[in-house]
This record gives structure tokens, C-alpha cells and sequence, in this order.
């Protein structure tokens, strides 16, 4: 179901320096959202996704779904800056209406245009991060710039548990589609309501658990991961 | 090494889970125990391990009572340990050599002493490939082997293994009956499991529990022909038990005996 | 034993409070300039000390409370991660504001939120590196902390239990809805309207989705909440306080 962590593992670029292209990204990152030239932000964008899917070798259809993502609350986002009502008419573009002015202003279309080619080029970078680097990896680089031992502790343990969780409400979500438990509304609400509780209780379950077998291995407090 | 003594166990409403049971570790090298699904096995287990404690009774670790403070504990449990049945519940790290370096690096091993257990732990369980591996990647057979180089690594004298084939394809049954095998050389190992087939080829003493009380043990060979008391407990006999009571055929230990044997060939 | 109820209800609470990590109010990467994305950084950034310093001390009193959150942590990604129908026709994310904060404290949920929004921006493409700050203010600040008020505000009426945690999740659902689109109107302040011109357009373009799931959230976690407390009286969760 984690598609990006998957080909986290499987690319190219999986075993390459972490801190290399972690280096890579917060430059890149730091470009878009400092600079406010349109140029820039699309050659972040342009060099990125080669580094993700020529390099990396991250399939290009993939990629490009992966970057339509988060498109509608981009579109909408834009759509509401792009746009203005008023009653006083200064703009580039508009239509009238009883005596209101909808329309778009010549800086409310640039703003748009530099918007967008930002929000494209830092979702390449993030994306190269995510895409070729496996988050354990990545979660190493973070210890090294001195994050706080139990951030680190915590971020080990919720990613490996991120997948206990995963498969259980994918097989309980399979099990109550199979008995019509999605068909409408109310029964997708009540069966989301039960999922829910049922991950939950299989968490204190498995918490109760996980408590026995950490004596077992002589767990003292902490989760090192060593370098 | 591990006397169970006139074992009591109740749970907190008042029902005895497990009642006069008495287990002596030293009658094998591995032992099984066997019995229907509540039949109280986990609960032993538990009980052996310290975790939860007998209302009556008393567990010996070399001739010397348990004690329960947190020390003690934790010694003991450098001396016993467990393979739990479900591998999700014991996988903590996202890497396959952090999930089995994690007793050694609770024990303050340094690293480098840490990289050889761990690869020689990896090389017993078949499991070198899987060194870098995320955990959430790996297949259930994969995962089971892991947690078995997990228990491996604390260097306990006695592992005991819940359930360790259930749920594994044959192939990865026959990779993990030769890793306890293995195992059982250098340590006392307790198996618990529905496959009578397994207990059997790998047991050299069992114990038999149904509803908290053993009701019979013995060498598999003897244990195994005493069909009142495996009907009692809910089991069934191992096949090579069956066809020995069902054609006349010799008991022999295993199917490679079976195939060796020229009696049997000349049986038939 | 008690100790370990409260963090089980605690836990409890915190999976469902956890911030709106997960529906479309997350602020995409690269949205914000570099000034307001550090802004929002800087401001969040004593909460989550706060936090951490809490935390802390909780794992020094019960080793095990490590456990437990991280279990927390990955719970609530995975809520995240689900997909319900929106009374609009819409797919949402549930999210699961604030009710998490009751117990536990609103500050412990800043840490977990965070950790998950992390997680969430790189594994899951929903909100950004970039933007973390800004959500990690509205979504594991805000959004707890308001859930956290109301019901312990109402917790001692005679308001109906269930319909209290509805308005606590509804509400700590709608205060991450506002936050945000306050955090995005004045980045992007109209050029007719100016300031209060943008933040009544983000405002009424959001209410659409937003509005809705903050309805459906309520009502999920009230559904929640009512079959926990059954598992509690039935033995099957030990959970007290609630």
C-alpha cells in the first residue's frame, strides 16, 4: 500500500550516501521556497524528477501520478488566490456581476504562476527524498543532526508499527467489503467506526504483548539503533 | 534444569488455568508439550518464563526457586527465553540486524562484538540475505525465522517455542525443524505445537495437557501409542504412529527411516 | 496499575485526537515561502519541547509508555491513511482531533502528530517538509488543544458523554480548518480585499470539504468512544476514567 516506501527499497539510488541526498533535497528545498524566480523553481523541478526517474529509475507514469497527488487541494488553493470579488474593478480579467466585479488581477496571476512552479519543484525534491531513500536511512541522517534521542526512539518504533497496522486494516477492511459493509453511507460509516475500534483493541492487545516479549529480550528503556 | 513443581495457576476471577502440573526440563534435550487449544500451554509458558506467577507451587531453575524481583528476573531471563507464535508482536525494528541486535545492544555489547553474533546468528537461521532487509517486507516464514535469531542472540540456555511451525508452508517447516535441531545441541529446547507430526520427529520426551492438567508423558515411541489419553486430551497420533498400528509396520522415528527400513520394504 | 490505565486511555484518546493528520487541510509542499514556512516552524517549536520534555518524563516513570505511543503513532497513521465518504460525495481522510489530547494532554499529541505528519509527508505525499511547521500548528497544536478544552470544559455538566466528544472532535476538527486557512490568507492576502478579503475566500472554499468531515469525524469518534466504553465495561479493554 506505501507505494513511495517500496520503491524506497527497489531503486536505483537505494543504497546511495543518505546524507548525500538528503544534503541534496534541503538545498533544493531551501532554492524554491527563498528564490522567487520562476526559472529556478523549474529547473529544481526539471533536474529532480530526472534524479528520480532517469537516475533512480523511478517508472515515469508512477511518478507523474504520485505528483497529482495533493492536485485538488492545489487547484482549489489556486483557484481562491487566483480569484477576487469586489466592488471596484482592477482587474486584468473579469466578468460582472449585478454589481459585484469577479476577476483576476494581473498580481494575482503571477503569484499563481510562481506559486505553482514552487509548489512543483518542492514536491520533486521531497518526492527524490521519499522515493530513493528508505525512511530508516533517513531517520539515521536525523540522529546525526542531534534530534532528540527519544524523537528518534519514537520515529524507529512508529514506522516499523506504521505496518502491523497497515496489514490488519487492510484485512479487516477486506473482510467487511466482503460482507457488504461499504454498499452506502451508513453502513460505511459504521463499518469505518468498527475498524477503528477493532485496530484499537488489537493495539492494547498487542501492547499487553509486546510488554511480555520485551523482558524477554531484556529491554532496559531504550531503542538504540546503533550507527 | 527446569523443575515445575506442583504448578498452580489461577486467573484473576478465580478459574485454575493450570492445576498440580509438574514438569521436569531434564527428561530431554527437546521437550514437547501438546494439548488442544486451551488447553493451558501458553499459560505454562508464562508461568515458566516468570512472567506471571503460580498461586501455588514453584518453578525451579537449577534446583533454586524462582524469585521475582526485578533483578532476579532479568537474570533469569539471560538463562531463559522465548520464541513467541506470532512474529509481527516480536519484530520491533524496521531492519532485520536491528530486530537482532536489539537484546545484544540492551545488553550494552559493543558494536563490533555485536556485527559477528548477529551475522552468526543470521547464518544459522538461513537468514544471511535478510541482513538489510526491512522487516515489513519479509514473508511470514522469513519473519518466524528472524524472531528465532532474535531469542538466539540473548544466548539463553533453554529457548522455549511456541507453536514455531504454525502457519509455515513445508518447505520452511522442514528449514525451521533443522534449525531446532541444530539449536538443541547446544541448548534445552521446549516446543509447543498442534503438529503431532513434528512433535514427534523432533521431540525425544512429551508432555501431555488438556484443560490444565497433564494428563500423561513419556517418550514420543510410548507416549504417542496411548490412544485413550490423546483422545482425552483432543490430539490426534503422528502418521508414522498410524501406520504402525494400522499395517503392522515397525515404529520407526522418521520417514527417512521409513524409506531405509527393508523390513517395512519387504512388508509390503 | 492505574498508572498504566491512564496512558491506556491516554493512548486511546491521543489515536483519536491525533491531529487532522490526515485530510486535505494539510498545507502542500512548497506552498509557503521560506519566510512563513520557518515562521510557523518557530512558533511550533516550543510545543513541541514542551512536549517532548512531558514525554520524557512519562518513559522515565513507565518504560513500557514507549511501547505504547509508538503503537499510538502507527495507529494513527494508518487512520490516517483510511478513506471515508464525505457527506459531499467526496472521499476524506479521518483525522481524529483532539479527542486524544483530553487525556493525555494536549502537549504529548504535538510530539506523536508531528512524528506522524513527518511520515505523512514523505511516505504518503499529504502535506510537506516544507509546510510542517505550519501543520504541525494547526493539526497537533491547535486542533488538540481546543478538543482538549471542550471536553473538559463541558466534562463535568450534564451534557451527554457521547455528545461531548462529538463537539470536542467536531470542533478541534473546525479550529484546524480555520487555522489554516488563516495561515493561507495571509501569505496569499488578496489584492482587492486585502487580508480579510483572502480569509473569507479560503474560508468559504474549505467550509465545503471541511465543514461536512468535521461532522462525520464527529459523529465517527462519538462511535468510537461508545464502543471503547462497552469494551470497558465488558472487561475487554481495561480502560478507567473515561
Amino acid at each position: 500500500m506505501l507505494l513511495i516506501d517500496k520503491y524506497a527499497y527497489t531503486n536505483r539510488l537505494t543504497n546511495t550516501n543518505p546524507y548525500i541526498k538528503f544534503a541534496i533535497v534541503v538545498i533544493a528545498l531551501a532554492m524554491a521556497t527563498i528564490t522567487t524566480n520562476i526559472y529556478i523553481n523549474l529547473s529544481i523541478l526539471i533536474i529532480m524528477s530526472m534524479l528520480t526517474t532517469v537516475v533512480a529509475g523511478i517508472p515515469i507514469n508512477k511518478y507523474f501520478k504520485l505528483l497529482f497527488i495533493p492536485s485538488t487541494f492545489l487547484v482549489l488553493s489556486i483557484l481562491t488566490i487566483l480569484i477576487s470579488i469586489s466592488r471596484v474593478d482592477i482587474y486584468a480579467w473579469r466578468i460582472e456581476i449585478f454589481n459585484y466585479y469577479i476577476g483576476i488581477t494581473e498580481s494575482a496571476l503571477q503569484e499563481s504562476i510562481l506559486l505553482s512552479t514552487r509548489v512543483f519543484a518542492a514536491m520533486a525534491s521531497t518526492f527524490f527524498l521519499g522515493l530513493t531513500t528508505p525512511l530508516n536511512n533517513i531517520i539515521r541522517v536525523l540522529k546525526k543532526m542531534y534530534l532528540s534521542n527519544v524523537l528518534i526512539e519514537l520515529l524507529v518504533l512508529i514506522y516499523r508499527f506504521i505496518f502491523i497496522f497497515l496489514k490488519e486494516a487492510m484485512e479487516i477492511h477486506t473482510g467487511q467489503e466482503l460482507k457488504f459493509g461499504y454498499s452506502n453511507m451508513k453502513n460505511s460509516l459504521r463499518s469505518t467506526g468498527l475498524l477503528i475500534s477493532s485496530l484499537f483493541t488489537r493495539l492494547i492487545l498487542r501492547y499487553r504483548d509486546m510488554v511480555v516479549i520485551l523482558e524477554c529480550k531484556l529491554y532496559d528503556g531504550e531503542f538504540k539503533i546503533g550507527d | 534444569m527446569i523443575k515445575v513443581e506442583s504448578l498452580e495457576y489461577k486467573y484473576k476471577d478465580g478459574t485454575k488455568a493450570l492445576k498440580n502440573v509438574n514438569i521436569d526440563l531434564d527428561k530431554g534435550n527437546i521437550i514437547g508439550i501438546i494439548g488442544s487449544n486451551g488447553s493451558g500451554k501458553s499459560t505454562l509458558f508464562l508461568n515458566i518464563l516468570g512472567i506471571l506467577r503460580p498461586s501455588k507451587g514453584t518453578i525451579k531453575y537449577n534446583n533454586i526457586p524462582l524469585k521475582y524481583d526485578k533483578k532476579s528476573l532479568r537474570n533469569y531471563r539471560k538463562e531463559v527465553t522465548m520464541v513467541f507464535q506470532d512474529p509481527e508482536k516480536q519484530l520491533f525494528y524496521s531492519r532485520v540486524y536491528d530486530d537482532i541486535a536489539f537484546a545484544l545492544r540492551n545488553l550494552n555489547v559493543s558494536e563490533d562484538e555485536i556485527r559477528k553474533k548477529v551475522e552468526l546468528i543470521l547464518d544459522r537461521v538461513k537468514a544471511m540475505d535478510l541482513k538489510e532487509k526491512p522487516t515489513h517486507f519479509l514473508s511470514y516464514g522469513q519473519k518466524k525465522r528472524v524472531t528465532i535469531g532474535g531469542a538466539m542472540v540473548v544466548d539463553s540456555n533453554v529457548i522455549l517455542l511456541d507453536e514455531p511451525t504454525s502457519g509455515l508452508d513445508p518447505a520452511m517447516s522442514e528449514e525451521v525443524m533443522s534449525i531446532i535441531k541444530d539449536l538443541s545441541n547446544e541448548k534445552k529446547l521446549v516446543v509447543s505445537s498442534h503438529d503431532m507430526d513434528f512433535i514427534y520427529e523432533v521431540c525425544d520426551y512429551v508432555y501431555i495437557i488438556s484443560k490444565g492438567e497433564i494428563l500423561g508423558e513419556g517418550i514420543p515411541e510410548e507416549i504417542f501409542l496411548k490412544s485413550k489419553l490423546l483422545k482425552d486430551a483432543g490430539l490426534d497420533k503422528p502418521w508414522l504412529v498410524k501406520i504402525h498400528e494400522y499395517l503392522g509396520i515397525p515404529l520407526v522415528k522418521n520417514e527417512n527411516e521409513l524409506l531405509k527400513n527393508k523390513l517395512i520394504k519387504e512388508s509390503i | 496499575m492505574k498508572k498504566k490505565n491512564y496512558l491506556i486511555l491516554g493512548i486511546l484518546f491521543l489515536l483519536l485526537s491525533t491531529p487532522s493528520v490526515s485530510n486535505a487541510m494539510h498545507i502542500m509542499e512548497g506552498f509557503l515561502p521560506a519566510k512563513w514556512a520557518i515562521f510557523w516552524a518557530i512558533v511550533s517549536l516550543p510545543f513541541l519541547v514542551i512536549g517532548l520534555r512531558k514525554i520524557k518524563k512519562v518513559f522515565k516513570d513507565d518504560v513500557n509508555a514507549k511501547i505504547l505511543l509508538g503503537l499510538a503513532g502507527g495507529f494513527v497513521f494508518v487512520l490516517s491513511a483510511l478513506k471515508i465518504p464525505s457527506v459531499t460525495g467526496s472521499c476524506s481522510h479521518p483525522t481524529g482531533v483532539g479527542l486524544g489530547a483530553i487525556l493525555f494532554g494536549p502537549t504529548v499529541m504535538t510530539v506523536v502528530g508531528t512524528i506522524v505528519l513527518l511520515f505523512q509527508a514523505i511516505l504518503l505525499a499529504h502535506g510537506g517538509l516544507t509546510t510542517l511547521g505550519a501543520n504541525v500548528f494547526s493539526m497537533a497544536i491547535v486542533g488538540p488543544i481546543v478538543s482538549y478544552i471542550i471536553y473538559r470544559g463541558l466534562k463535568n455538566t450534564r451534557i451527554n458523554k457521547r455528545f461531548t466528544v462529538f463537539l470536542a472532535a467536531s470542533f478541534g476538527n473546525l479550529a484546524t480548518y480555520v487555522v489554516t486557512a488563516i495561515q493561507l490568507s495571509v501569505v496569499f492576502q488578496d489584492p482587492v480585499t486585502g487580508l480579510m478579503g483572502s480569509l473569507a475566500k479560503f474560508l468559504s472554499v474549505f467550509a465545503v470539504t471541511q465543514i461536512p468531515l468535521a461532522i462525520v469525524e464527529g459523529l465517527l469518534t462519538a462511535i468510537i468512544y461508545n464502543l471503547l466504553v462497552n469494551y470497558n465495561s465488558k472487561g475487554v479493554v481495561n480502560i478507567e476514567n473515561i
